[in-house]
């Protein structure tokens, strides 16, 4: 058994440098850096280049990649991103770091090229020395896992327990505000808890890389292992980090040791998916397990302490109405609102729902007539937009109005899809049957994943739902009815009566009605009793203490209309491809997804409307109109990553940004009238 | 294999059939729709028009051909080095005037490896750019198979395991692909493989994904109706992340295993052989189903195991293999995905030529193709019956065995052959 | 950039506060619409009124733990309006916010030290920290004790032991004897009576009318964000009263 313990400790090493590095970076600078695994990859890259494609020593390559390359991609992503965002509500900073997670990516590949790295070189002797200790066999590169991630962890303590530096940070983690009427410069202190953590992510790709490959993929998971190291530690203890860490990675060997895998053999079918399936989602049973174990996992600590003086900018808000942002300027006063001209008037007019819908009422009658013969692929796009649009407006409701960052949106398009697929091929229903049943059923599969984080905070439900999408990936997805041995299960194109959507037109039509139906659904929904209760919640937080039941009551109302809201998106996304298949459905994709839609504005259905559009025609913009090639076709991913970056400018998303600016100009424009009426006068 | 899954097999190449009865997007094109699940009846060859009428992507001078492949995301690092391959030899067919007056001329799409991407691509292909045929080297490939096929468009390319390669009698896989019931019919010969090479008690261990526990799956069920050896421990269940396997290993050694066989990630496979290794244990076998690249030669684990091979290996200088190392240019690693490419690419020329290179049609491409009886791709295999080998699983592989860090082929450099399984 | 935690060099031990104007914005709320206040050298300023009169805001606007909307702030003729709130600590300002300025996961000592750190010399902050320890001898037995789990009114101490170790040039306090027992407000009291003999500048927020008005020298009474009254402390308390109910 010693060893499968020893074994476990060995794993659990390498979640605990990912969960401190995770945990240290979050209560000090409130960031959680959903991209860590993502920078210690491109580290790990960056290392092997400068040392193997272009040899250079390997320790002094090391050095530079780990204390050089790693604080620099800190500063220059705090300096360009995060400094802005120091305001900003956890959900917009989370936002920011899913779209950094979206983009590196593309970025190492653009970067570095498409060539798999096929060796395992590392710090260590190549090929690797191998040891025994307590008959365990450990290789040379286990061993400087272990012993970095115990110097780490002996280094981080010192550091902040004895040094100025520590002080400050952990003066900061408690009360920032505080710390900085003491004199704390809490921005640098953040800035460097940053920079510490992204050097911490560094050090481990470089550690970790021999280990696990040179593959971005590992890296990916090595997060996932590590958020139950991050919720056993409550988001703020370094050392429960590291031994929630361990835990895992003892829990997911012990359960091989043969006393421990009979019992479980006795008790379920181990060739069932579900139990296969329950090995890669061990940390997440561990951090769901602990999420509904723990009481007092309230709100951030930090929430609690600030007296924030001003409205932040936050990512829910409403754009301010068009009256008020005549805006009081201090001198002044209320300048006359544009929209007395005519120009604001029509302005107006085309962005409110009757504007709108004339907009889409013309691309339905005329973008067929334009988009057909050799065209008609991208009509087809556009009935692709369509559908990942619907899906993206789930996103609306959940974010937008809930106020919950759910990454598990498309896993319930996903569940809606692969539903419908099954409903057809098994039960002989007609398509638009199986997808009203699949809408009906997958709304308590959504309450369901909303309610153990449902009254915590925005993090801890973004963890929760990436742990559910995990989960059902991890098991129903892999069903051999589901997967069918990658081919997937066929799925017609809709029909009503002798009517048949079978065509680009015909489809996108179809689409395109149901697009404006639940862009309508969702309007009403924010003007609803629950989408009040909900813009309250969002504006203030003691005023969600106070209200208690409803709270959560309308969160769960939100939870479950979006959840059917992305059903109802993915039932449409498998007709539109004419196959059910789960990779279509991974939760990578719907973090590209959500990136693209929170640019836009997470609020507004043109934004999923744009996410939806832009996502299904970029790709082919770039590659049969721009003819581009190679490298250059990782650019859309790249783009759709960076995007969400822009809400360092502008939190409320890209579409705010150009009204405001439009605002702003008007504004100015009439400042310029009024003072020559001033001259004149 | 739950009959829920049996339904959905069925079913599937029944909606194919049915599907492919009746093609209602777009225009309809020309040719014939073709049946799938059941080879051309018609059993004489077409012969190509005569004066030529050109199909959509040919003129006097040129042949456009289109390909899938991906190019971004991270399913490149897989597939993308097909096309330096297949690249290769078509420079050989345009430069040594194969196809007569006409040169070949490349149109690659990216799918990324997402099969709705992969059938819009076939679509812009198709309809935009007007190509003459496909080639498709993508795990994705089915998102455009039932479309290609209603449309009569020869596609050629590597099966990577997908049953509609062995659906629809418009698709030519450079070889030989696998059953359309891959849950049931299956093969003796990886039961045989390791019996040959005196395993008698198997570890069979695959990754939390149902492409990879199916595999373990077959060869355990293989295992156990044949007989002949045992199944001493099994696991379908490691995390794709997972590369440490102390505990595993230890399972393994305390089984009194001999022969590992395993379907995880390449880089997971080798982690695992390393480990045995480390801890002792020693093997007489050791295989792995893919990786054939001379550069995990030198990857820890790979010393001893046993790879197979779809094709006769480079190491035997076939007339193909002599042919790829010449035409194909030294940024080219010879391995297993580039050689692939170059496959593909020979199964096209073929293609073409059988249609005839006065004219080459759609039409006769995909029928005469089918015709073929013995088809060695420039001796890369030996002779495969197109006719009769479509929609059953293949049965004969070539191994090689890492010695020394070298690739060594073994039974004599032939192919090893099993022998049709039904498992129940 | 310096380090988060430099020292403040050499300073003189007295500072004169004047506000003009300062405007307050939460959001569309006015939350203090125009104050003026002046505040000699070494003196103390009672600032008092009804709840939400804008009090607490007045007192985080003036050392920058809230951004001022309009209106200057100036300590000693520099205009520290727009500074960042740690640039106003470190020029030797105090502040002890409503419900106790400690940072409740740190020990005693270390709170001790994070809040001495920008008042004190590096080669002095030693001593500093024994002062502040040997202030209240509790402090000294629960040095390494967490902040968080001592009583309300230790946990004054900590504020009040930091004010005393290292008196700064000013000291803004916000409703220091909330909720504590008489005994412990009278100690409070002391203690800032002790701080301005060493010559600090006081600006206190207090409900306690009587006992801030003993301490204080001039009186300013709040209402709705503005000053509704001020003068000299002697006079203040008829306008205090009047200006609330439930004072004292």
């Amino acid at each position: 058994m010693l060893i499968f313990l020893v074994a476990g400790l060995v794993a659990g090493c390498v979640y605990a440098v990912a969960a401190v590095g995770l945990v240290l970076t979050y209560s000090s600078s409130r960031i959680f850096n959903f991209a860590h695994g993502e920078i210690a990859f491109f580290v790990a890259i960056t290392f092997h280049w400068l040392a193997f494609s272009h040899g250079m020593n390997r320790f002094l390559a090391g050095a530079i990649a780990a204390f050089v390359v790693s604080p620099l991609i800190g500063l220059g992503l705090w300096a360009g991103l995060f400094r802005k965002l120091t305001h900003a509500p956890p959900a917009v900073r989370l936002v920011a770091t899913v779209g950094l997670f979206v983009a590196i990516g593309p970025l190492s590949r653009i970067v570095f090229g498409t060539e798999q790295i096929q060796d395992l070189r590392g710090l260590g002797p190549y090929p690797h020395h191998n040891y025994s200790w307590l008959g365990v066999p450990l290789d040379s590169d286990q061993i400087i896992v272990l012993v970095t991630t115990i110097l780490l962890a002996v280094a981080l303590v010192l550091l902040l327990r004895y040094t100025a530096f520590g002080l400050s940070v952990r003066a900061t983690v408690d009360a920032p505000s505080l710390a900085s009427t003491a004199g704390i410069n809490v921005a640098v202190v953040s800035a460097g808890s940053w920079m510490i953590g992204t050097t911490l992510a560094g050090i481990s790709g470089i550690m970790l890389a021999p280990l696990r490959g040179y593959l971005d993929s590992q890296f990916t998971f090595l997060i996932l292992g590590a958020f139950a190291g991050v919720v056993i530690a409550r988001m703020h203890s370094l050392p429960l980090a590291f031994a929630g860490s361990l835990l895992v990675g003892v829990v997911q060997n012990l359960i091989r040791w043969k006393p421990i895998e009979d019992v479980i053999n006795h008790v379920v079918n181990r060739d069932s998916v579900w139990v296969r399936g329950l090995q890669p989602s061990l940390p997440f049973l561990i951090m769901l397990a602990f999420l509904v174990c723990y009481r007092g996992l309230g709100r951030e600590r930090f929430v609690v302490d600030n007296r924030r003086g001003t409205e932040e900018p936050d990512l829910l808000a409403d754009a301010a109405p068009e009256a008020d942002v005549a805006a009081v300027d201090p001198a002044r006063g209320p300048s006359p609102s544009a929209d007395a001209t005519t120009v604001g008037r029509w302005r107006r007019l085309a962005r409110t729902p009757p504007g709108g819908l004339v907009f889409l009422a013309a691309a339905w009658l005329f973008l067929p007539l334009w988009l057909h013969g050799s065209r008609a692929l991208w009509l087809g796009l556009a009935g692709k937009g369509l559908c990942v649009a619907i899906i993206a407006l789930s996103y609306t409701v959940v974010a937008g109005e809930g106020g919950l960052i759910s990454l598990c949106q498309i896993t319930f398009a996903g569940i809606g899809g692969l539903l419908v697929g099954q409903l057809v091929v098994n039960n002989n229903m007609s398509v638009l049957a199986a997808t009203a049943l699949a809408v009906v059923i997958v709304v308590p599969i959504g309450l369901l994943a909303a309610l153990p984080s449902l009254r915590l905070g925005d993090l801890y439900v973004a963890l929760a739902t990436l742990a559910f999408a995990e989960l059902v990936q991890n098991t129903w997805f892999q069903l051999d009815g589901i997967s069918n041995f990658g081919s997937g299960v066929p799925v017609p194109r809709p029909k009503i009566g002798p009517i048949a959507f079978g065509g680009d037109t015909a489809f996108f039509r179809l689409v395109l009605i149901v697009f404006v139906l639940v862009a309508i659904v969702v309007r009403n929904m924010q003007r609803s009793t629950t989408g009040l209760t909900l813009a309250a919640t969002r504006s203030s937080e003691v005023a969600s203490a106070t209200m208690g039941i409803s709270i959560v009551r309308a969160k769960l109302v939100a939870f479950g209309l979006s959840a059917a809201i992305a059903a109802l998106g993915g039932a449409f996304y498998v007709q539109y491809a004419r196959v059910a298949q789960p990779i279509e459905f991974l939760w990578p994709f719907g973090l590209v997804w959500l990136a693209i839609v929170v640019t836009w504005g997470v609020r507004s259905p043109t934004a999923a409307l744009l996410a939806g559009t832009l996502y299904a025609v970029t790709p082919d913009v770039f590659s049969s109109l721009l003819h581009l090639q190679g490298k250059w076709l990782e650019v859309p991913g790249l783009m759709f990553g960076l995007g969400a970056l822009g809400l360092a400018r502008e939190p409320r998303g890209a579409l705010v940004q150009i009204r405001e600016g439009r605002r702003g100009k008007q504004r100015r424009r009439s400042a310029k009238r009024d003072q020559r009426t001033a001259a004149v006068a | 294999m739950t009959a829920r899954g049996l339904r959905s097999t069925t079913a599937l190449a029944l909606v194919a059939i049915a599907l492919g009865a009746c093609s209602n997007d777009t225009k309809s094109s020309t040719t014939t729709t073709v049946k799938a699940g059941t080879p051309t009846t018609v059993a004489t060859k077409i012969a190509a028009p005569n004066p030529c009428v050109n199909d959509p992507g040919m003129t006097a001078s040129t042949i456009k051909i289109g390909v899938i492949v991906p190019q971004s995301g991270p399913g490149a690092l897989s597939f993308a080095d097909t096309l330096g391959g297949l690249k290769a030899r078509v420079d050989e067919a345009n430069q040594t005037g194969e196809l007569g007056s006409r040169k070949i001329v490349l149109d690659v799409a990216d799918d990324a490896t997402d099969p709705t991407r992969n059938g819009e691509a076939a679509r812009r292909l198709v309809e935009s750019d007007n190509v003459f045929s496909i080639v498709e080297m993508s795990s994705a490939a089915n998102g455009s198979a039932q479309y290609l096929n209603s449309k009569a468009i020869p596609v050629v390319g590597w099966h990577v395991g997908l049953a509609e390669w062995s659906t629809y009698t418009n698709m030519f896989t450079f070889r030989q692909g696998t059953s359309v019931d891959q849950a049931h019919d299956y093969t003796s010969r990886n039961n045989d493989l390791i019996k040959t090479l005196g395993g008698t008690k198997v570890a069979a261990i695959g990754g939390a994904n149902q492409a990879s526990a199916t595999f373990v799956q077959q060869i355990v069920k293989s295992i156990q109706q044949l007989k002949q050896i045992s199944v001493a421990y099994t696991a379908s269940d490691v995390p794709p992340d997972q590369t440490d396997f102390t505990s595993i290993v230890q399972r393994i050694k305390d089984s009194g295993a001999d022969a590992l066989i395993t379907g995880m990630d390449f880089l997971q496979n080798t982690a695992l052989s390393d480990s045995l290794t480390k801890a002792g244990v020693k093997l007489k076998v050791v295989v792995f189903p893919g990786g054939y690249d001379p550069r995990v030669l030198t990857l820890p684990g790979v010393e001893g195991a046993v790879f197979g091979l779809e094709f006769r290996p480079l190491e035997l200088h076939s007339p193909s293999a002599v042919a790829f190392d010449k035409w194909a240019p030294k940024s080219v690693v010879r391995g297993q995905i580039p050689y692939v490419g170059w496959l593909s690419g020979e199964t096209l020329i073929e293609g073409l030529k059988e249609s005839g290179v006065s004219c080459p049609t759609r039409k006769a491409f995909i029928n005469n193709l089918r015709l073929v009886t013995d088809w060695t791709a420039d001796g890369a295999f030996d002779p495969v019956n197109l006719t009769t080998s479509f929609g059953k699983q293949f049965q004969c592989v070539f191994y090689v065995r890492v010695t020394k860090a070298k690739f060594v082929p073994l039974f004599g450099g032939k192919q090893f052959c099993g022998n049709p399984l039904k498992l129940s | 950039m310096t380090s988060p935690l430099a020292a403040p060099t050499a300073q003189p031990t007295v500072a004169r506060l004047s506000v003009h104007g300062l405007e307050v914005r939460y959001g569309e709320a006015l939350a203090v619409a125009g104050v003026d206040l002046e505040v000699a050298a070494g003196t103390a300023v009672a600032v008092l009124g009804a709840n939400g009169a804008g009090k607490s805001s007045l007192a985080a606007a003036i050392v920058g733990a809230v951004p001022v909307a309009r209106g200057r702030v100036h300590i000693d003729g520099t205009d520290v309006t727009a500074w960042a709130a740690h640039r106003v600590a470190r020029l030797g300002i105090a502040f002890v916010p409503e419900g106790r300025g400690i940072f409740p996961h740190l020990s005693v000592a270390d709170n001790l030290r994070a809040l001495l750190r920008a008042a004190v010399e590096p080669a002095e902050r030693a001593d500093a920290l024994g002062r502040a320890l040997s202030t209240f001898p509790v402090l000294r037995d629960r040095a390494r004790q967490l902040a968080g789990t001592l009583s309300g009114g230790e946990q004054q101490m900590l504020a009040l032991a930091r004010v005393l170790a290292a008196p700064p040039r000013l000291l803004v306090a916000d409703e220091m004897s909330l909720g504590l027992a008489p005994k412990l407000v009278d100690l409070v009291f002391e203690s800032l009576a002790r701080a301005k003999a060493q010559g600090v500048t006081i600006l206190l927020v207090e409900q306690y009318v009587d006992r801030a008005l003993e301490l204080a020298d001039t009186a300013v009474v709040l209402r709705q964000g503005r000053v509704d009254w001020h003068g000299p402390s002697t006079e203040a308390r008829e306008h205090a009263v009047s200006g609330y109910l439930g004072g004292g």
